[in-house]
């Protein structure tokens, strides 16, 4: 009964980056471009808790959902920051300094650091990494975040 | 004096631990709702718990015997998962013992609290556990308003109903679609997780942000909209609680796994949806003052397994939707105007979050805040999953912990 329940439901996706809906809009959060991605094809992503509120996880686990749906776009979590091509990091916490940073070495090269959230960029700061990109928001919304992996500067 | 002292043997025994703090222990009676206060030097009366060695961090797993194998698990692994770590003490694929950790996730946001006006540290106490938001800052305002006397109008109670209840709703359908995730079960996965967007697009439209980050305050709560479509959500979700209980595989995994018994519950002082899968009535929705006005009846289940906590989930849902709609239609959109005292004074609030109750202490002195302490339930309900899980094998563990709804950012500060 899935499938029935399924087409009922019709189409829920976004047609994000083309365009946008009112409510997503108004839900959407700033994002900050310092250096362009150097990434044409699909993204590899690393998430990694840095010690946030849990908001921000709920956020980027959201990306997943039909609204949303980024694997559209060729973005994908990776297990390993041995396969990342982006290192996403968010909340604060100093205990997590000395884990992320070994993540971050993990990476081969070229890599990008995504600071999604207000606490992030904090963290970036303590922490010594560059962030290339900032997402602000508390929590980033969904398609703020899209727009961060993306690398487009919104307006 | 924030409650009645308490320094028998006797009067303990039937208590259950609630929190310890630095200078006093808190314990709850769930039959009656009468909290109790004991002085630290008296901690000698619950010292054997397991829950005050597993808060005081005097619980240890037992160490490797040469053909045992101690795994540390965590901060940083694969998925979305919080920082936090597990240890966990293994005989090839058998857990024998878990012991979480969750200093990963200390913030020090009680000591960063500590001498800010109330009004701004609402702001923050809120971002505390942001999936728990509303619930962290219903207790902090509810405890704000008993230390200073202000009180509060019935809408600004419905909203703070509207709030915690809704979030109760989300977190429950997150719950239930990270097991469904683990089973691999991807079009109920789907529904799932589009059901939650829709909860927090609903929940934007009513607060003014998802995680209704900024709605409340102290003697008031800001509501947008209340024109909004439960009957749809409540529609939707009952059709795939029929769809996933007719799933042969869901149910399997979910059976027997991390299974506690009503003894556990009470030599665990576990509280919540764990406490209520075992048959065991510990909520505070039915002391709670916001709640009177409700008919309210805790939903139970007997078997004490992750079945049993997800078919919790299920009812309270359903429950909770109810509670938002009658909430929603008592409610008036009027904008109560915030009302402060430099009053000083003391107090003690629980609220029912999703996994079990939330416990607040706060002195304020001159309109600040001069010391806040809270316990979150998932610091509790740890050890309980720590207990439930023992026995199992890894491929139940995501089973086991995803059931108990627990949260790191809920259980350090």
């Amino acid at each position: 009964m899935w499938v029935i329940r399924g087409l009922k439901k019709g189409v829920l996706t976004t047609e994000f980056p083309k365009k946008l809906s009112e409510e997503e809009e108004k839900m959407r959060s700033e994002v900050l471009v310092r250096r362009k991605p150097p990434f044409k094809k699909s993204l590899h992503v690393f998430f990694v808790d840095a010690g946030s509120c849990n908001a921000c996880n709920r956020e980027v686990e959201m990306l997943g959902n039909p609204y949303y749906d980024f694997h559209r776009l060729g973005i994908f979590f990776t297990p390993t920051p041995r396969h990342a091509d982006v290192l996403m990091i968010v909340g604060c916490s100093e205990s997590m300094v000395e884990a992320v940073k070994r993540a971050y070495t993990a990476m081969p090269y070229p890599k990008v650091v995504v600071a999604a959230g207000e606490c992030a960029e904090k963290f970036c700061e303590i922490a010594g990494i560059e962030a290339d990109v900032v997402i602000k928001g508390c929590p980033p919304s969904p398609i703020a975040l899209i727009e961060g992996l993306l690398g487009r500067e919104s307006r | 004096m924030i409650a009645e002292n308490v320094i028998s043997d006797n009067s303990v025994k039937n208590m259950t631990l609630s929190a310890v703090f630095d200078d006093f222990i808190v314990m709850t009676d769930y039959d009656t709702g009468r909290v109790s206060v004991i002085p630290a030097e008296e901690a000698h009366l619950v010292e054997n718990r397991p829950l005050y060695k597993f808060f005081t961090g005097s619980l240890k797993l037992p160490e490797c015997d040469g053909q045992t194998f101690r795994l540390h698990y965590g901060p940083v692994s694969s998925g979305i998962w919080e920082a936090g770590a597990f240890d966990i003490l293994t005989y090839g694929e058998r857990i024998l013992g878990v012991l979480p950790l969750t200093h990963y996730k200390v913030r020090g946001l009680e000591e960063k609290v500590a001498g800010m006006h109330v009004k701004d540290a609402v702001r923050l106490v809120e971002k505390f556990c942001g999936t728990l938001s509303s619930t962290y800052s219903t207790a902090f305002c509810m405890a704000t308003e008993r230390a200073t006397g202000i009180e509060v109008e019935d809408d600004v109670k419905l909203a703070r109903i509207v709030a915690v209840e809704l979030e109760r709703i989300y977190n429950h359908v997150h719950s239930i679609y990270r097991l469904a995730l683990a089973a691999s079960q991807k079009v109920a996965v789907s529904h799932l997780s589009a059901l939650e967007e829709d909860i927090l697009r609903m929940n934007f439209r009513i607060f003014g942000h998802r995680y209704a980050f900024g709605f409340n305050g102290v003697g008031l709560a800001k509501i947008r909209e209340k024109r909004v479509d439960v009957g749809r959500i409540r529609r939707e979700f009952e059709e795939l609680v029929d769809e996933l209980s007719s799933s042969k595989i869901f149910i399997d995994r979910l059976h027997n796994t991390a299974k506690l018994s009503e003894r556990d519950v009470f030599d665990l002082d576990s509280i919540g949806v764990t406490a209520k899968a075992c048959g065991v009535v510990r909520d505070m929705r039915t002391f709670s003052e916001l709640y009177s006005d409700f008919d309210f009846t805790a939903c139970l289940e007997k078997d004490g397994d992750s079945l049993a906590r997800t078919v919790v989930r299920f009812k309270e849902v359903i429950q909770s939707l109810e509670i938002v709609e009658m909430a929603l239609d008592e409610l008036s959109l009027s904008q109560p105007l915030p009302s402060y005292s430099d009053t000083d004074g003391e107090a003690m609030a629980f609220v029912e979050s999703p996994p079990g109750d939330l416990l607040v202490y706060l002195k304020v002195s001159k309109g600040r805040v001069e010391k806040l302490r809270v316990r979150g339930a998932s610091e509790v309900n740890f050890l309980a999953f720590a207990k439930g899980v023992e026995g199992n094998i890894f491929t139940d563990y995501p089973f086991a912990l995803e059931s108990f709804g627990l949260s790191f950012a809920d259980a350090a500060r």
